[in-house]
């Protein structure tokens, strides 16, 4: 049977703890390459690593020089440097600069590996690559990357606590490795199934976006070229560059692709809009062009003219744009916060968020919507306008419309009180009595395209059930509009996401409601027939986000900021004065000894590391530097009769203040001082 | 049993909270797996140290000690004040490769249930009883997360002697005679033992087969036979400080001592106790745990007479005196006693 070493164990001694750290690193750089791309970066930077730990390994009983310090710092700043000039001038392709940024500042610091802190810096470094990754990660793939690194965790916990007699040298590194792991293999085990318990059992709440999202890409600058981009829905002639398409033309119908348009990570499914076109024209709709307002990037009340925009309960969501599409910002309506990655946004009366760019490939951004009240009985109950009026867009049809579809609009409303009801009437009305198909008859020529569909055809797609709803709405003086962008998509269980596909462009019906605002209605068969959001789950730390606090500085946010930072200096202020207590409530004699630990520090002789006994560090002391140990002893013999024996009774000649005289003599004699 | 959690513990609660706010705010699904991850740590670093201790037995094989070496043969296994004193124990579990703070019991070998060896090193301290009650285990193994604390009952005494110097007498104090003259002649020399070489001692004492042997230099130590019995008579007055009882005791344990090593007989009175003669474990048990208490009847029929007051001890030999400083350590009161003869 093998005794385990008792002395000079220290977790900077452990080659099996670096190499745990080691291997943390190196799993989170292969998953942000695998995830995010940015290979020859991470790979870079995983050989620094490695060269790093190696570095610091050899020099781990060397001090720190300044000039070296001096240097490490100038790398650091390189790293910012570099950021910096991807950010802003998009000198390295201006893709993930914080990863980036993380990735340089630990091959950096991996040269400087000296103390136990150090090391766990260092795996918490390598956390937050990890995290960034897994914001890119959309497959279970990333859950081995993961596993991996709570593994190296797991393992740099153990060496850095357990006794190893490898310390001093790699000779035994296979041998101790595999006594450990058959020690600690049933408690691994009985980990990771009590994690899966744990995480199944976590509750998922929905909170504010923070900033590391959002600045994943960096904001394009004004003069970009703006790309020729496809249309968002499929049926439309597109007019390129400056947006969302301008009409929608209602005999053309696109083709519907399976490629991926953008992800979104939200908490609950919900229609994701992109614009509204206003004016029906008979055989397409024409987006009215109305006033916008400049808005900044990081918005935390957007000015949306609607009734009720702050009020209910917030929906944050995480868009990665897969494939180029139009400058209309997608997200949930209606928008109450946004935190898009360009200089200036617009905002157009109608909530329609424009970029001064095409949200190309690799953009993401953040936008936080209402889930307003959508049940039947608010509604019913809904009240005058407050805010919103009606534009006369919003009721006009064309002349033209023939008189058959205003009669159904008559007859589906009759004896229906409320605006709901009316509404809901014409809405299951269509659901009920025409087909959902993609294959439709082609409309002719001079036909109302309405009346082509309710009259004739009694089948279409999304474009004519929503058109017919509009149409049907504004025959009986209700506002509506057309609302264009994407159905919910396809939802990951696991993951929380979204994935929406090409096919899942859709258009459905905007109503507006008095005193309660703009609510959206789907008549297309198969399709939610209220596509609200539901309401997601919330907690208590949910609206907490330090980027929102400094976004919302000066109207009123201040006052939260320092409610915050109070709060933050308070508990900081409350567990020091407990450490304090916590100190002076220790015998003299151990706060004498804690003292002499860090004089020998000074002294760079080895300080008792957490498992030592009194005794065994003299013991080990003694190897060092018999003086020290001559100095120590009286006062570690007090100490374990105080800590072992409960009992601090001072020896003759070993009071407190000879022994504290004793020891700086000793010290100063060892060390050369004065 | 006690429960503790250790630095570690607000860090990775901290960092799984912060992992855990950050995966609400993004609704990364790995995020929530980390958090799990972390936080399944907590209850793996609790339980494991806590079974750990509750299923250790402890018991106790044997006491060694090293420090003060007495110079008779005899004395070897004992304990004597200011010893290293080293308990060896044997430990069973069930648990495979554990820590237990300063007792390291377990490798990652041994089985699911195992006896291990270990030992724990303790200061004997001053002469007198040594009680040890009881075992104060710990263990954070295998993560460092909690450490578990259990007094594991040990009962075992110890008997600390006090620590004795060997005067030589006077005129043996300088180059000792060899032993081969004396022994040839009948000189009466008595064979006690082999002892290392010490400046001073004739080279013809030096025993060379077991030198070659053992490396060392050793000589033949030897008694000189004598019939006049030693009486020593210990006083320790009420006000006497620890110090001073403490060098008295060793005093009288030293011409006890010097008693044996010359093969005479001696008697030891201790206070009002009087016993006619006495074996050197006797003087040694009955020294150790002397104590402060009335003074003696008359010394008359003592001639040597070892007092210790408060300030000091006083050593009367018939028509000579001396009083020793408390302080004085026992090199220095070996050679007072040889100059006292």
């Amino acid at each position: 049977m093998r005794r385990w070493a008792a002395m000079g164990a220290t977790p900077e001694e452990s080659p099996l703890a670096r190499l745990s750290v080691l291997l943390a690193a190196g799993v989170a750089n292969v998953g942000l390459t695998v995830e995010a791309g940015a290979p020859s970066i991470a790979l870079t930077c995983l050989l620094l690593v490695a060269l790093g730990h190696y570095v610091s390994w050899r020099g781990r009983h060397r001090r720190r020089t300044r000039r070296g310090q001096v240097f490490l710092g100038v790398l650091l700043l390189g790293c910012i440097a570099y950021v910096v000039a991807d950010l802003v001038f998009g000198v390295f392709g201006g893709a993930l600069p914080q990863a980036k940024f993380a990735m340089l500042a630990q091959a950096v610091t991996a040269f400087d590996l000296k103390s136990r802190r150090n090391l766990f810096t260092h795996i918490w470094h390598s956390a937050v690559i990890l995290y960034i990754g897994a914001l890119f990660a959309w497959t279970p793939v990333y859950a081995v990357f993961v596993l991996a690194w709570a593994l190296a965790f797991f393992g740099f916990l153990l060496f850095t606590h357990r006794r190893d007699p490898a310390h001093a040298g790699a000779d035994n590194l296979l041998a101790n490795l595999r006594g450990s792991v058959r020690g600690v293999a049933p408690w691994a085990a009985c980990w990771l199934v009590l994690a899966v318990i744990v995480f199944v059992g976590l509750p998922r709440f929905a909170g504010r976006p923070t900033a590391v999202p959002l600045l994943l890409s960096i904001p394009l600058p004004e003069q970009a070229v703006p790309e020729v981009l496809p249309a968002v829905l499929p049926l439309v002639g597109a007019e390129p560059g400056a947006g969302g398409d301008q009409s929608i033309n209602l005999r053309v119908r696109g083709r519907l692709g399976d490629e991926v348009m953008f992800r979104v990570r939200a908490p609950a499914a919900s229609y994701w809009r992109a614009y509204t076109l206003e004016e029906y024209r008979g055989q397409s709709w024409v987006r009215v062009l109305r006033p916008s307002r400049p808005i900044p990037p990081i918005t935390v009340d957007l000015p949306i003219a609607d009734e009720r925009v702050g009020e209910g309960t917030s929906l944050p969501q995480t868009f990665y744009i897969e494939h180029p599409l139009p400058a209309e910002v997608i997200a949930s309506y209606p928008l109450r916060e946004l935190y898009f990655p360009a200089r200036e946004l617009r905002l157009s009366s109608t909530g329609t968020v424009r970029a001064p760019f095409g949200l190309r490939r690799g953009v993401n951004y953040s936008a936080v919507s209402t889930v307003r009240d959508f049940s039947p009985r608010a509604l019913r109950t809904a009240g005058s306008l407050k805010v919103v009026e009606a534009s006369p867009t919003d009721l006009a049809l064309p002349p033209a419309i023939p008189a058959r579809v205003k009669k159904l609009a008559d007859d589906l409303v009759t004896g229906r009180a409320t605006e709901y009801d009316r509404v809901a009437a014409i809405t299951q009305y269509l659901r009920s009595n025409y087909r959902y198909s993609l294959d439709t008859p082609r409309l002719p020529t001079g036909s109302d395209a309405v009346d082509q569909f309710l009259f004739v055809d009694h089948v279409g797609f999304c474009e004519q059930f929503a058109s017919a709803l509009a149409v049907l709405l504004r025959a009986k003086g209700i506002p509506s509009r057309l609302a264009v962008g994407y159905g919910t998509g396809d939802h990951d269980n696991f993951t929380g996401s979204f994935t929406v596909k090409a096919h899942d462009a859709h258009a459905w019906v905007e109503v507006l409601f008095p005193g309660i605002g703009w609510m959206p209605f789907d008549a297309s068969p198969g399709f939610a027939a209220e596509p609200a959001a539901q309401k997601p789950l919330r907690w208590l730390l949910s609206d907490f986000s330090p980027q929102v606090a400094m976004a919302s500085l000066g109207t009123g946010g201040r006052v939260a900021l320092g409610l915050g930072a109070g709060t933050v200096a308070l508990v900081a202020v409350i567990a020091l004065a407990i450490l304090a207590l916590r100190h002076k409530s220790l015998s003299p004699s151990v706060r004498v000894y804690q003292r002499s630990q860090r004089w020998l520090r000074w002294g760079r002789l080895p300080a008792r590391v957490p498992w030592q006994t009194p005794a065994e560090h003299l013991a080990w002391l003694r190897t060092v530097s018999v003086p020290a140990a001559r100095a120590l002893g009286p006062l570690a013999g007090r100490v374990e009769a105080t800590v072992y024996a409960g009992v601090d009774v001072p020896r003759a000649g070993t009071s407190l203040g000879v022994l504290v005289e004793a020891l700086r003599h000793r010290f100063r004699v060892l060390h050369g001082g004065s | 049993m006690r429960l503790r959690p250790r630095r570690r513990l607000p860090g990775l609660l901290v960092a799984a909270g912060v992992i855990y706010f950050f995966a609400t705010n993004s609704g990364v699904v790995w995020l929530y797996l980390l958090t799990a991850l972390l936080l399944a740590l907590v209850p793996i670093g609790l339980v494991a140290p806590l079974l750990t201790i509750q299923r250790l037995r402890l018991g106790v094989v044997a006491v060694d000690s090293h420090g003060f070496e007495p110079p008779l043969r005899r004395d070897h296994a004992r304990v004597f004040a200011g010893d290293r004193l080293a308990l060896r124990l044997e430990a069973t579990g069930n648990m495979e490769a554990c820590e237990l703070g300063p007792l390291v019991l377990a490798t990652g070998d041994t089985r699911a249930t195992h006896r291990v060896a270990s030992a724990i090193e303790l200061d004997a301290g001053r002469r007198g009883r040594l009680q040890v009650e009881a075992i104060l285990a710990s263990s954070a193994w295998p993560l460092g997360i909690f450490t578990a604390e259990r007094r594991l009952p040990l009962a075992q005494t110890i008997v600390v002697n006090p620590r004795y110097c060997v005067p030589r007498p006077a005129e043996r104090a300088g180059i000792r005679e060899p032993i081969g003259a004396s022994s040839r002649r009948g000189a009466g020399d008595q064979f006690l033992g082999l002892r290392q070489y010490q400046p001073g001692d004739s080279q013809r004492r030096i025993h060379w087969p077991t030198t070659a042997r053992t490396g060392e230099l050793m000589v033949i130590d030897t008694a000189l036979e004598s019939n006049s019995p030693g009486a020593f008579h210990l006083e320790i007055a009420a006000d006497a400080g620890p110090r001073s009882a403490d060098l008295a005791v060793e005093v009288t344990a030293s011409l006890a001592a010097g008693c044996v090593a010359e093969g005479r007989a001696f008697r030891l009175d201790l206070g009002h106790e009087r016993t006619p003669t006495g074996s050197w474990d006797e003087a040694l048990a009955r020294l150790s745990l002397a104590s402060a208490g009335e003074p003696g009847r008359s010394p008359s029929s003592s001639p040597v007479t070892i007092r210790a007051g408060r300030d000091g001890v006083d050593i009367a030999m018939g028509d000579r005196a001396r009083w020793l400083a408390p302080d004085l350590a026992l090199l220095e009161v070996q050679a007072i006693l040889e100059e006292l003869g």
